[in-house]
């Protein structure tokens, strides 16, 4: 026996190393161990935080004040952001106070792309946000601690500035910061306190946004141009059924932040933006996860929701054995949905797509399954 | 983190274990570390879980734990472990002597790649990766992992225990 070529190897492999049976996921383990290490970072950090308060004592007048807005009375929270220069220096790429306690976000490299929250400092690594934004695009991620949220991000080189709304009234302006070879922005706010978030390029605004809101924080995924109404607000639930007898549902909750899909009872959801539809891989959301049955056996399924065109009524799946799945379609927000769950290696051959007269419109190959 | 939260990390952890514990038998050769790599992958997700969860791509965060901590392990192993002789007992399931014989095979081949190639080798043809997938994961350019694989698979091809365990 000797590997002759890349395909043999591959199956070779795939003998040695799908064979291989894994114990029980020891998820309390692991949750164990991450805790730890978060307590380490944050015990880390903590001490990088004390130095910096005594330093501040020291030297007050190195703190200015800035760029604060008046909260509203009804709200009882004060948050503000300060203006640092267009360079960040020791990493700083946000600061400002909340109730007049000082927050930071800061970059470094020992974190590479990871990111500790922490109550009014978040640190993340210097290649936290590797990926390309367009010239006038903004990406932000979210982040929280106790009760404070934070966003950073990364904005395109004509952005000029990004605006954070508050429920109390307050507009947070930031000005990028450039560091590592991108430009940054970070605020940080009470939990539940961001609304809505504005772009600016030159001197007009060029996109806004509106956050899904999870239990913890904001998120800003989808971002739309001034008028474009975004999708309408609808929730509901996508479709349900059993795979090897486990059950499953899939509920959608769009609006304006894109589509929010959970699956099963898969736990919180994030959004995702509208996407062009596209039959067969073009998931809103997609999937791998575990079913478990009321017998406590568990079952790898694949799940997700599919936005089809327009023109398409429904989906029918051919299966290699021959068999034959219809996929009913849910209008929600104005989108023709469809929710699934399959086995997690579904052999679908075909999708056949039918129109509103019942007729064959497409029919193009498989594709499905992860 | 919340309930819900932890839920989901569960399923993500449950979803993804058995693949990557294969991932590091590949890297090792053993099933126990490649247990120990796998659990400390998911331990570090759990950590950051607020942004693995949103990562465009959790899977290949993993992976580069996965790789990284097996880097580590060799860092480690000189000070810690004691390096015997003899060949490390292979685990491998139940089955013909056939196979099993080629899979010893396959993994003792796989054992005398020095570990970039190893990795390449497990990354491109077992997880079925692309190069540029694979680089991002390597740490390195997509060249240089076409570069590993192909020596790794000049290697394979003349490699005196796939033959000689083929012949068992």
């Amino acid at each position: 026996m000797s590997i002759q070529d890349e395909r043999e190897l591959r199956g070779r492999l795939g003998g040695l190393l799908d064979s291989v049976e894994a114990a029980p996921a020891p998820v309390a383990s692991a949750m164990r161990r991450g805790k730890v290490i978060r307590m380490r970072r944050w015990v880390s950090a903590a001490a990088g935080v004390a130095v910096l308060a005594a330093g501040a004592v020291v030297l007050p007048g190195l703190i200015q004040g800035h760029h604060a807005v008046a909260p509203a009375a009804s709200r009882h929270y004060t948050v503000t952001v300060q203006s640092l220069g267009p360079t960040a220096k020791s990493g700083l790429v946000g600061t400002g106070t909340i109730n007049n306690k000082r927050w930071r976000v800061v970059l470094d490299t020992i974190q590479g792309d990871g990111c500790s929250p922490m109550p009014y400092v978040l640190t993340c690594g210097s290649t936290f946000y590797g990926g390309p934004v367009g010239p006038r695009e903004v990406s932000l991620n979210a982040a929280a601690a106790n009760d404070t949220q934070y966003q950073l991000g990364i904005v395109g080189p004509d952005v000029t500035r990004v605006v954070i709304r508050l429920s109390n009234g307050t507009e947070l302006s930031v000005r990028p910061v450039s560091a590592y070879g991108h430009r940054w922005v970070a605020v940080a706010a009470p939990i539940h306190a961001m609304v809505g978030a504005v772009s600016f390029v030159g001197g007009s605004e060029y996109q806004h946004s509106v956050p899904y809101v999870t239990s913890t924080y904001a998120e800003f995924v989808t971002w739309l141009r001034p008028g474009e109404p975004g999708l309408p607000r609808a929730s509901g639930l996508l479709g349900s059924g059993e795979i090897a007898s486990a059950k499953w549902r899939t509920s959608v909750d769009a609006g304006p932040w894109g589509y929010c899909v959970t699956f099963a009872n898969g736990g919180t959801c994030s959004p995702v933006a509208p996407q062009a539809p596209r039959i067969g891989k073009p998931l809103v959301f997609d999937t791998c996860t575990l079913l478990s049955t009321s017998a406590g056996k568990q079952v790898n399924a694949f799940s997700g929701v599919v936005v089809i065109p327009a023109g398409v009524k429904n989906l029918v799946l051919k299966f290699a054995d021959g068999s034959r799945l219809r996929l009913v379609a849910v209008t929600v927000g104005g989108a023709r949905t469809i929710g699934y769950g399959l086995l997690k290696r579904p052999r679908v051959v075909r999708t056949l797509e039918y129109g509103f007269a019942g007729q064959l419109v497409g029919s193009p190959p498989g594709g499905w399954g992860c | 983190m919340d309930a819900a939260a932890d839920a989901e990390f569960s399923d993500f952890m449950h979803g993804r274990w058995s693949q990557l514990v294969r991932l590091g038998y590949g890297l090792t050769g053993d099933r126990q570390l490649a247990e120990d790599l796998a659990q400390t992958a998911f331990a570090k997700a759990y950590a950051s879980w607020g942004r693995v969860r949103r990562a465009d791509n959790p899977d290949a965060y993993l992976r580069r734990i996965v790789v990284n901590a097996n880097s580590a392990r060799f860092r480690k192993v000189r000070v810690d472990e004691v390096l015997t002789a003899a060949v490390p007992e292979l685990v491998a399931a139940a089955d013909d002597g056939e196979c099993r014989g080629e899979r010893d095979a396959l993994m003792t081949a796989l054992m005398q790649l020095p570990s970039g190639q190893r990795a390449t080798v497990v990354l491109r043809y077992w997880l079925d990766l692309s190069e540029a997938e694979t680089a991002a994961i390597l740490g390195c350019s997509a060249g240089n992992v076409k570069s590993q694989a192909s020596r790794a698979l000049a290697k394979l091809r003349t490699c005196a225990a796939l033959v000689e365990g083929g012949a068992a």
